[in-house]
């Protein structure tokens, strides 16, 4: 009986698949693909929109300004859009398969819109969520600290992205901490996206393209960390004329030279940053003083293209970038110097292939190189006597990766590849070379490494008009010493349409990290390590619902959007009570045998995350008057069974509330001999970060051994007074609130433009906590004291240029 | 001067005249740089318990009586309170109840008095019949209610511990010739009871002493100094098969011409001890080894008393003994 329902089945799934296939085979349909790209510098445009009113369908252009479209035979009136460019529009027969290129030129000034873009209209219709998209503009217009244009700060006005300290470049996204972004540059991890401690971010936005954030409802393409992704893309290069832009500010330079090695073929982009008060001080400390010292940073990128044919085009692409403090002390004898520094710099290099195979098939190959180290140095020489104190930590990458992009039919959208790291953790490495006491010496390098590896596919799925399902599967494996993680991530995004501009949303997500972050809370040193998932300490893992409504007004320029979130972790890691960042007992130092290597495995717990909150977010897209307002509402919790008595906590960084209401006002736009006027105002408010604040002291009790008490003394208590911490993260910082005000003005020339922007940080003078300390006054009493880093308005100025060939 | 060129000097140079007054004017008209600022606050004295609940595995070591000591934190801000001294004058109640059941009439024990030399309340825990107020897997409520009307409530249950192969090995070295003896103890024993629930999976204190000997005093315990507590805790991680293992080392020295002793004994108490006990006695030796150390992560001691500080704890003891040959 088994055996005919077995055949019957059969027969009926042959035929549906015969009659499906027949039906497709009836309807002709042709492909039409090709890149878009700006007319003014041929970069490849990502995320452009293609869209055709007659069937209220389209597409967008791929990482890479790569797009297919396969119609029915037709005619159709396609149109091209994207944030500050101009649509277009166009008739298009399709009766074969086309390949259309398309050139986007820039809007000048407001009064040229005759079209609205329509791209926010489709907000509402791509099943995406949680992904916040900005452009070099946008980050270029908000007032910054010193007038440092950054695009991680920019990002923290965004909902659900909470920022650290004050001033700092660190983002914190629906709970989740630092360690838990994935931060991509063309490809390559970057470890410590910060300068100075956090208060910039190593991103030169000179150099940049194009940058997501993605804060849920991540694709199956993405993996390695729980929170976030951001991808940064720098910019390919000027393939038309040569340009030159720069800035001077505050506290540093920077300088973007780009152009046409061969016209509309090859082109290189080299961009540099440097801070230059410690070259300012240098001559003054050497004539005033036996030494000089001071602090830089710089970061460095560089890129090169080359388009080999119409469907084969190289990039390579690298950055550099580097932190120091340093101080250097001269002896009387010019040979005696002793030298100092305290630095640390990620390098990033990327190789990619991109390959049309066919008008519906584009492959992207890369090989991916990254490393990021932290080094503590000291250096003398007293003549013939050298002493050499080095400890590093460091994590080096070497990876593959292939992502295929497949349009079989209009209905699907089919993205698969395959990555694999190979990971190298220093977390220590301890050097000292002591030529008077050579038996003194040692080399102890811990190294460990690890094979980190994803396997994906996804599927964008049109369902009718109005279902629009992105099911998606990743499988990770990750191989630490003897111990091999294998693990499935399931990943599901759905939209229903409401109307033709609003919207319901939903996705699931399951992530797995591998690699954790420890991070000392007592420091405030850039001293964290980088170290694996290994058969004591396991990957941290999440899951992550997220519930949305998205409506647009492209009539209004605006868009609307909330969204619910609610997240889980597990094996979160943290400092266990009493451990140390330096994993060595530094009593231990100058031990004949060198300091003992202490694993880091003991010195961390494990533990979980409750994560959950409401995200609003309101914007106006164009006019005199545009911006956005962001709202958050949140909450986060951690639980470690060793911290805490076990009992859960809220995270450091758990904020409540959390507004961001950016406006940007175009006051006179720029024309040629007249001089425009821009202004932007933001007002920030975040509820205070949750510290430990000790209570108080108190005589610990312990019972001695009954019968056998020291001199009638029952309980024996340590002598000294024990500290009461209270609850962990007992406490809450006031309030952070800000107000930044900036005016630019710019003035554009036949071939190119001058901005004089002049800005003004915290213009109200509030005074922020930084942090707090407990504090002893004349009388002895103890009293809570807040400091606050920037307690006054800090305005800057700075000039940025940027000039090109005059064709 | 500078504001009359600012509208007669060339445009570029006045535009730069007039963006420096605006500047400053920002600078200038809000600077009131704040960068200290206290921040009133007031924080309460916490009652601090210090309870134990020792039940002997032999009735002949049973102590009559069971102790608790109780007195204040010093909050860091706002009204400093005595942190020293013991505070009498409180109420003390313990509640007894067995595992199922409600207690009874027998359940309670409020008489505590107040010894002032000691500076500890105490009640009487041996009953007529020659049973003991304390048995093994009933939990205990205790409620204190200082003088001031404070109150805080806490709760703990005696462990049940079964074990066997307790064996204790000790290595006496050194020579007659020299003045020290190094005396080297292993005690192991073998769990029988196993893990009560996941929440106790097995929490032993070790300690000893050396009696007869001139070097010290009979009655002090050698590892009664907090920073021997980490090495008193011993918990499941360290078992092997449900075999624990215990050791440690202590170096004795004597001046020359003092007379050594005929004989001397090794007493080693074992104590199968409560959850909030070992995490307790953890925290507070972690916290001393931190020693103000910047680079290490601050140590929260926890507390099983509710609105309060301290530990209310409980444990079953074993005693081993054994001659030292000197």
């Amino acid at each position: 009986m088994f055996q005919h329902l077995f055949h019957f089945k059969f027969r009926v799934l042959i035929l549906l698949w015969l009659g499906w296939t027949n039906a497709h085979a009836q309807i002709q349909r042709f492909t039409v693909s090709g890149f878009v790209r700006d007319a003014a510098n041929g970069e490849m445009l990502v995320g452009a929109s293609l869209w055709l009113p007659e069937i209220q369908s389209g597409t967008s252009t791929n990482a890479y300004g790569f797009y297919s479209m396969t119609l029915p035979r037709g005619t159709y009136t396609l149109q091209v859009s994207y944030v500050g460019f101009q649509t277009r529009s166009l008739r298009l027969d399709v009766d074969s398969n086309r390949k259309f290129n398309f050139e986007m030129d820039p809007l000048k000034d407001l009064q040229e819109i005759e079209v609205v873009d329509d791209r926010i209209s489709r907000q509402a219709r791509e099943v995406q969520m949680s992904k916040i998209e900005l452009t070099p503009q946008q980050i270029q217009q908000i007032p910054m600290l010193f007038g440092e244009k950054d695009l991680l700060k920019t990002f923290q006005l965004m909902p659900g992205v909470q920022k650290g300290n004050e001033g700092s470049s660190g983002i914190y996204v629906r709970g989740g901490g630092p360690d838990q972004n994935l931060i991509l540059l063309d490809e390559a991890t970057v470890y410590n996206a910060s300068h100075l401690f956090g208060f910039f971010s190593v991103f030169n936005g000179n150099a940049i393209k194009n940058a997501s954030l993605t804060k849920g409802g991540f694709p199956a393409r993405y993996g390695g960390r729980l929170s976030s992704v951001l991808d940064i893309s720098m910019k390919d290069g000027n393939n038309r004329d040569w340009c030159t832009e720069g800035s001077i500010g505050n506290i540093s330079a920077n300088v973007t030279v780009e152009g046409p090695l061969i016209k509309n073929k090859a082109s290189m982009l080299v961009s540099g940053r440097r801070t230059y008060l410690d070259l300012l001080t240098a001559p003054l400390l050497l004539s005033s003083t036996d030494g000089l010292g001071g602090y830089f940073f710089q970061d460095f990128n560089a890129k090169f293209n080359y388009q080999l044919d119409d469907r084969n085009r190289l990039y390579l692409s690298g950055y550099l970038g580097q932190d120091k403090f340093y101080a250097t002390t001269f002896g009387s004898n010019p040979l005696e110097r002793t030298t100092a520094s305290l630095g640390w710099g990620n390098k990033t290099g990327t190789l990619r292939w991109n390959h049309q195979a066919n008008s519906r098939t584009f492959i992207n190959s890369s090989l991916i190189l990254s490393d990021y180290t932290f080094l503590i140095q000291l250096k003398s020489n007293e003549g013939l006597e050298t002493f050499d104190l080095k400890y590093n930590s460091t994590i080096r990458d070497v990876g593959v990766k292939v992502d295929l992009d497949w349009l079989p039919v209009p209905e699907h959208k089919i993205k698969a590849g395959f990555q694999s790291t190979r990971h190298t953790f220093i977390p220590t490495a301890f050097v000292l070379k002591n030529s008077t006491a050579p038996d003194f010496n040692f080399d102890r390098v811990a190294r460990e490494y690890s094979l980190e590896s994803g396997l994906y596919v996804e599927d964008e799925w049109s369902l009718g008009d109005r279902w629009l399902l992105h099911p998606g599967l990743r499988v990770s494996t990750f191989a630490a010493g003897t111990k091999t993680y294998a693990r499935p991530e399931p990943r599901l995004a759905a939209r229903y349409l409401l109307g033709n501009n609003q919207s319901l949303k939903v996705a699931y997500t399951e992530m797995n990290q591998y690699l954790h972050l420890l991070s000392n809370s007592g420091t405030g040193l850039p001293t964290d390590l980088w170290v694996p998932a290994n058969e004591k300490v396991g990957p941290q893992f999440s899951r992550q619902a997220a519930l949305g409504y998205s409506l647009d007004k492209p009539r209004r320029s605006l868009s609307f959007s909330t969204e619910a979130y609610y997240k889980t972790t597990q094996g979160n890691i943290a400092y266990r009570p009493g451990a140390s960042f330096l994993l060595i007992d530094p009593e231990e130092l100058f031990n004949e045998n060198g300091p003992p290597k202490v694993q880091w495995e003991e010195q961390v717990v494990s533990g979980s995350m409750v994560s959950y909150g409401l995200e609003i977010l309101l914007q106006k897209h164009h006019g005199l008057w545009n911006g956005w307002l962001g709202y958050t509402w949140s909450k986060t919790d951690l639980r470690f069974e060793e911290l805490n008595g076990g009992l859960p906590f809220p995270a450091r960084y758990d904020r409540r509330h959390d507004l961001s209401w950016v406006n940007f006002f175009d006051i006179r736009p720029p024309k040629l001999g007249r001089k425009g006027i821009k202004g932007s105002a933001v007002f920030v408010y975040g509820t205070g970060n949750a510290v430990t604040l000790p209570q108080g002291t108190f005589n610990a009790p312990i019972l001695g051994i009954p019968g056998f008490e020291n001199n009638n003394n029952i309980f024996f208590g340590p002598g000294w007074n024990s500290t009461d911490y209270g609850a962990q993260n007992n406490y809450r910082l006031r309030s952070y609130q800000r107000v930044d005000l900036s005016l630019q003005f710019t003035r554009r020339t036949r071939c190119g433009e001058r901005v004089t922007e002049l800005s003004a940080y915290n213009l109200l003078s509030r005074a922020n906590p930084w942090f707090i300390q407990v504090e002893s006054d004349r009388f002895g009493r103890n009293r809570l004291v807040q400091y606050s880093l920037f307690a006054f308005v800090i305005p800057s100025i700075s000039w940025r240029f940027k000039f090109c060939q005059c064709s | 001067m500078f504001l009359m060129l600012s509208f007669t000097a060339p445009r570029s140079f006045a535009f730069v005249i007039r963006t420096g007054y605006l500047v400053l004017g920002l600078f200038l008209g809000s600077c009131r740089p704040q960068f200290l600022d206290t921040v009133d606050l007031e924080l309460p004295s916490k009652l601090v318990v210090g309870c134990n609940l020792v039940l002997e595995s032999d009735p002949i070591f049973q102590n009559d009586s069971l102790f608790l000591k109780l007195n204040q934190s010093a909050p860091l801000f706002g009204q400093q309170a005595n942190s020293d001294s013991g505070l009498a004058g409180a109420t003390l109640r313990l509640v007894r109840q067995r595992p199922g059941l409600v207690p009874g009439p027998d359940d309670t024990l409020s008489v505590f008095g107040f010894d002032e030399l000691r500076s500890v309340y105490g009640a009487k825990v041996r009953r007529n019949d020659g049973s003991s107020f304390v048995q093994e897997g009933f939990t205990y409520h205790l409620s204190v209610r200082s003088a001031d009307g404070r109150s805080v409530e806490s709760s703990t249950t005696v462990p049940v511990w079964r074990f066997s192969d307790t064996t204790m090995q000790v290595l006496v070295q050194g020579s007659p010739s020299t003045w020290t003896r190094s005396v080297q103890i292993r005690v192991q024993w073998r769990d029988l009871t196993g893990a009560n629930g996941s929440q106790d999976p097995g929490y032993y204190r070790v300690n000893y002493r050396i009696t007869g000997n001139p070097w010290f005093d009979e009655d002090r315990w050698l590892n009664d100094h907090m920073g021997w507590y980490p090495n008193q805790l011993v918990n499941v991680g360290t078992a092997v098969n449900g075999l624990f293992t215990w050791q440690d080392r202590v170096d004795l020295s004597m001046m020359p011409g003092d007379t050594m002793p005929s004989n001397g004994r090794l007493e080693v108490a074992i104590q199968r001890i409560s959850p909030e006990l070992f995490r307790y006695l953890r925290a507070v030796g972690q916290q001393d080894a931190q020693d103000g150390n910047p680079f290490s992560e601050p140590t929260v001691i926890p507390s099983n008393i509710s609105n309060g500080l301290g530990c209310f704890g409980s444990c079953v003891q074993f005693r081993l003994s054994k001659p030292l040959p000197w």
